[in-house]
């Protein structure tokens, strides 16, 4: 299917995707910038300010944030003129920080963004519209998909972010523990409910794992069950999804602990909230779970430590239908004073094959499709890498695209969570629990 | 007289009885609270991989990796720089909270101006007021005097006695100083600013040692005002320092963060223990709890 055919297929989203669907959204954005003049037009590449430092921020862990400190320092040994500050913190401390920077209009020229947390900085005005920089060059995309692209558009008509990194949720099975159980994998096109009527079937030659970490609680993974039945998380205002979507989820996992298949509530409460390196598919007690690509070889140190396997991940179980992927990506702000150098740096972060291979994938796979291909020919780059790619690619041609969380919805993160172990302990109805989640996604969206 | 100490030994045998089961019990509870402290303490010196999947208190390989890797596995920047950061900011916060406080607290508690019920209310009703209404004002303001990404918005209200709780605890210890010593020194012509320096800060010592631990301590373990003001690494304190070892979006260094934790706990002991008796006074005097 053609990207436009793909694009129709999608069900209706919020913001991006459906009410501005590429075509339509390019030419909007191109009028916007003939008109000019306006605040929130996107500046094209000769009147770029070109004045003070250019201020870095981004989120991760100490080893994350060094590759990307080495990164940098590779961009300003290049540009021994230019001052380059950066600023690196967590991932909660750096939304915490923006959120208060962007109040006092004091962004840094770059700030890192992500899929679930831009829009509120695009729709406040706190950052600079791009797809005058992209058409005349000055960025450039190129080498990123169209489609990946794209998806960052904001139904405004703009383009304020460009992935730098890519990162996606599937599922992971313990092929090598299965195989020696006699048990045959699930089938990859399943959805969530063929999951577990596998892992029903499985469980009597399993002793005493469990065939499948139960997934109840994840919202993520709710997302890849809605859009198998044809739906989505969100919609325009409202929940993407229908009551009777979220109950069958409730239900679904409610039977798969009462057949055994999954852990007893008590002990997956005992594991909510661990680190992937100690949960329950690390450390052996389940053979098919769901998590981040990144994460995967977290879980794979463990069992290695533990001589319990091997992960190898798979497509979401959305049954076939195109499953989304998250972005990090580099926005520039509308207060940044170094305009010129801001575009450079981001062309030189998401083209730079030299940074990919330090980045090691630590801030998500490469969307630019050269140095994606150069990593996967090269012997320097772990195979666990190279098969976390190769998915990527596979989700990417089956339809997937990067999903854009609307503003105020991240809290629905642990809502879901906390909903699901309601249901769980048997605190809640199921039918009950979907009402009051469905509230508070309406809640969230009406932005209160 | 046997007849009576026979008639008293069980009586002692069952208080021996009770109080040892007194102690047992406190003895247990005490452990089970220090446990999370002696589980870090544990696990700093375990090798990392072994650090989230052991739960008891025996180190069976006990190594000081996780210190070598935690003092310089953060990126261009040493722990050593967090440990200072965080050794200036709390040093001049303890300062100026100590001088700006007691001064404030000195005019509200002994001298008689216009309008001093209602500044003192207002004053007290600061305490209520939730850090996050403030928080953005106050960033708005240090941006605009550049002070952002420096220590002065972490240091420079210090000095100003807007820590609202210092001024109240030693208002309420300078009121309990009696008059009649502060009237004598005025008789033998003393200024109000003798009368501070030489009567009431010596007699004040507990209530200012007070502040200036809970000044330091708190300040030592701020972490939302470094993360909002301080945006170079090499300006980072301790805090984020050992947030950076722990985040979801990458692999955590658990054993850099234990044995960094342990470090950053022996200023704050160390400070407790040296300021312990006076501490004690001061809590006690000034009804704090």
């Amino acid at each position: 299917m053609s990207y436009a055919g793909r694009v129709a297929a999608r069900p209706s989203r919020p913001r991006r995707r459906y009410a501005a669907a590429p075509v339509a959204a390019l030419a909007v954005g191109l009028v916007v910038a003939a008109c000019g003049g306006d605040e929130g037009d996107a500046p094209g590449g000769d009147e770029l300010s070109a004045e003070g430092p250019l201020t870095i921020a981004w989120y991760g862990s100490d080893a994350r944030n060094a590759a990307v400190q080495e990164v940098v320092d590779i961009f300003g040994g290049q540009n021994p003129d230019l001052v380059i500050e950066t600023q690196p913190t967590t991932f909660d401390g750096h939304w915490d920080r923006l959120s208060v920077q962007a109040s006092a209009n004091n962004l840094p020229c770059v700030p890192a963004m992500q899929s679930r947390y831009q829009t509120r900085y695009e729709d406040r005005g706190s950052l600079m519209p791009l797809e005058g920089l992209i058409e005349d060059g000055t960025i450039d995309v190129s080498g990123i998909p169209e489609e990946v692209v794209e998806s960052n558009r904001n139904a405004d008509g703009h383009i304020y972010s460009i992935p730098y990194g890519i990162w996606y949720e599937g599922a992971v099975l313990n092929l090598p523990a299965l195989e020696s159980a006699g048990v045959e994998a699930p089938d990859a096109g399943n959805d969530w409910s063929g999951y577990v009527d596998w892992a029903i079937a499985a469980q009597p030659d399993l002793g005493d794992s469990f065939a499948l970490a139960s997934q109840g609680g994840s919202i993520t993974q709710f997302q890849m069950w809605a859009l198998s039945q044809g739906e989505d998380l969100f919609a325009d205002d409202a929940a993407g999804f229908s009551k009777e979507t979220l109950v069958a989820w409730y239900e679904l996992w409610l039977g798969a602990i009462e057949s055994g298949a999954t852990p007893p509530p008590e002990i997956a409460a005992e594991f909510a909230g661990v680190p992937t390196s100690e949960s329950m598919m690390a450390v052996g007690l389940t053979l098919v779970s769901a998590t981040g690509d990144n994460n995967a070889s977290d879980m794979q140190i463990t069992l290695d430590q533990n001589g319990l396997g091997a992960v190898s991940m798979a497509l979401a179980p959305t049954g076939g239908k195109p499953q989304v992927v998250g972005a990090n990506s580099w926005a520039i702000s509308e207060n940044c004073t170094n305009v010129a150098a801001a575009a450079e740096f981001i062309n030189f972060f998401i083209s730079s094959s030299e940074g990919a291979f330090i980045l090691q994938t630590q801030t998500g796979l490469p969307p630019a499709t050269a140095v994606a291909e150069e990593m996967l020919a090269s012997a320097d780059v772990a195979d666990s890498i190279k098969e976390r790619i190769a998915l990527y690619n596979e989700i990417l041609a089956a339809g997937g695209y990067v999903d854009i969380w609307p503003d105020g919805t991240q809290a629905l993160v642990g809502q879901f969570t906390t909903s699901w172990e309601e249901v769980m302990f048997g605190q809640t109805a199921p039918d009950a629990a979907a009402d009051a989640f469905i509230t508070q996604v309406e809640t969230a969206l009406s932005g209160f | 007289m046997t007849a009576v100490a026979a008639r008293h030994r069980p009586h002692q045998v069952s208080h021996r009885v009770q109080r040892t089961f007194i102690h047992v019990g406190l003895v247990s509870a005490a452990f089970v609270m220090s446990y999370p402290l002696l589980w870090m303490t544990a696990s700093a010196f375990r090798p990392s991989e072994q650090v989230l999947v052991e739960d008891s208190l025996w180190v069976s390989t006990p190594t000081l990796e996780n210190f070598v890797n935690g003092w310089t596995s953060v990126a261009q920047t040493s722990f050593g720089t967090f440990f200072l950061n965080s050794l200036v900011i709390s040093a001049l916060a303890v300062l100026g909270n100590v001088l700006s406080c007691s001064l404030a607290a000195y005019a509200f508690a002994r001298l008689r101006f216009p309008g001093r019920r209602v500044w003192f209310a207002l004053m007290i009703g600061t305490i209520m007021l939730p850090y996050h209404v403030l928080l953005i004002p106050q960033y708005l303001l240090f941006n605009s005097l550049g002070w952002v990404d420096t220590f002065l918005p972490l240091v420079v209200p210090r000095f100003l006695a807007t820590e609202a709780f210092f001024v109240f605890l030693l208002v309420q210890f300078f009121r309990l100083i009696p008059k009649d010593l502060a009237e004598a020194a005025r008789i033998d012509g003393c200024g109000h600013a003798r009368i501070f320096g030489q009567i009431m800060v010596p007699l004040a010592v507990p209530a200012l040692a007070t502040t200036a631990a809970f000044s330091f301590i708190w300040s030592w373990n701020d972490f939302l005002n470094p993360l909002i003001y301080l945006t170079s690494q090499g300006n980072y304190t301790v805090p984020i320092g050992l947030a950076l070892f722990v985040d979801a979006s990458g692999t955590s260094n658990y054993g850099g963060l234990f044995a960094m934790s342990l470090l950053s706990l022996l200023p704050v002991i160390g400070f407790f223990l040296a300021f312990q008796r006076l501490l004690l006074d001061g809590i006690s005097t000034t009804g704090l709890k």
